[in-house]
């Protein structure tokens, strides 16, 4: 058994894993997490960018630099570029990250999609209690 | 439109209308061939790893109401999107409203478990940025029903005994079924130690796993040191996963 639980806490070789990547400020840094072997064996398959209040309390008020960093930390990574997912809860926020993500994006080669905008309706707080839901998509340049 | 020559038309005109189709045609083919570079480079960030062929419905609860487990609907939006954007290579932005959907990390692991349980994906890698200190504890406050868990793992490992090639043979999936399917065990162990009663809220609590139990997470490392962030990842071995089959 000990064997069993030392592989799935193997970040090489564990099936479904997630790394946390620091607000680093120099892109050499996130550069070296991204060249881990997993990723150049797997790929990193997506990046989750929690903006939400609580996720951005140990970050400074412009963290769209920070953010801009780790997008183009993103492009030294092996594989398929990884996409991103950003979480937030206020419109300050979505704006932000998408005008970041949308600046980012034009200087990638091949053209990357539009960012898009998702909208989640919690009538309470958290994700884990049966209620009825809205859910709306959106184009990249409405809301 | 032309007029040939031999019916009074001129060469010169002939030679104008035959080069202004030559040039439509080639713009023609130019517009072609960018619309296919770019399907193709759209059609290469897709991504199809399904796993499990039969889902199986996972049930969570919080510490707060441990008896009452229910499937993740509030939330099947955000996950949703995440697993769309890991199938078609699409930067999203979600924004979650008017109530707080409780940090990147517990969305995270919420994904990884409805997409090993659905089938979606048979394996996933996640990066979480920013990193901080407190972004599990959202997720410690998430109970898994240990048997959804279990039967989730028994469906996977029985297709893995039979060939299905969706394994990768350099990941341990043998050992997260086998871990998995231990946590069966926690809803016999509770139900002896409570004489078959297991809506206790103590006993729920004891005998069930958070969600961060359940997932593999590798913080990074403060540590200066090179390679750095691996150092942490890789010591997160030696003192094993995050994973306890006998809690409780």
């Amino acid at each position: 058994m000990e064997g069993h639980i030392a592989a799935v806490g193997d970040p090489l070789r564990t099936p479904f894993a997630i790394f946390g990547l620091p607000a680093a400020t120099k892109l050499e840094a996130l550069v070296r997490c991204l060249k881990f072997g997993r990723f150049s064996a797997q790929s990193l398959d997506a990046l989750i960018v929690d903006v939400t209040r609580t996720g951005r309390s140990e970050l400074p008020d412009d963290w769209e630099a920070r953010f801009a960093i780790v997008l183009r930390a993103l492009e030294h990574a092996s594989g398929r570029r990884a996409p991103v997912v950003v979480l937030c809860e206020d419109a300050f926020a979505l704006r932000k990250a998408v005008r970041t993500l949308r600046t980012t994006n034009a200087a990638v080669r091949p053209v990357r999609r539009m960012p898009l905008e998702v909208g989640a309706y919690l009538q309470e707080p958290g994700l884990f209690r049966t209620v009825c839901g809205v859910t709306w998509r959106t184009g990249a340049d409405s809301f | 439109m032309s007029r040939k020559p031999g019916r009074g038309g001129s060469w010169g005109e002939t030679d104008r209308v035959e080069r202004i189709n030559d040039g439509r045609r080639r713009q023609v083919e130019r517009v072609q061939a960018l619309l296919a570079a770019r399907q193709s480079a759209h059609a290469q960030t897709r991504l199809a790893r399904p796993g499990v062929s039969t889902a199986t419905t996972i049930r969570y609860a919080s510490t707060s109401a441990p008896a009452d487990w229910a499937p993740a609907d509030r939330g099947r939006s955000i996950v949703d999107a995440i697993l769309d954007s890991i199938e078609d290579g699409t930067d999203r932005a979600i924004m979650a409203w008017p109530s707080r959907p409780g940090g990147g990390f517990a969305a995270s692991a919420l994904a990884m478990r409805e997409a090993r349980a659905s089938g979606r994906l048979a394996y996933a890698t996640l990066a979480l940025w920013p990193w901080r200190s407190g972004a599990t504890s959202a997720a410690r406050s998430v109970l898994v029903h240990p048997a959804d868990v279990s039967q989730a793992a028994a469906r996977a490992a029985d297709e893995m005994h039979k060939g299905k090639g969706w394994a990768q043979p350099d990941l341990a999936h043998n050992s997260l079924c086998l871990l998995e399917m231990r946590l069966r065990d926690l809803t016999a162990a509770g139900s002896a130690a409570s004489n078959g009663a297991t809506t206790g809220r103590p006993n729920i609590i004891v005998h069930s796993p958070t969600l961060l139990e359940t997932t593999s997470v590798f913080p990074p490392s403060e540590a200066p040191r090179p390679p750095g962030i691996c150092c942490r990842w890789a010591a997160g071995a030696s003192k094993g996963p995050r994973l306890h089959p006998h809690r409780g």
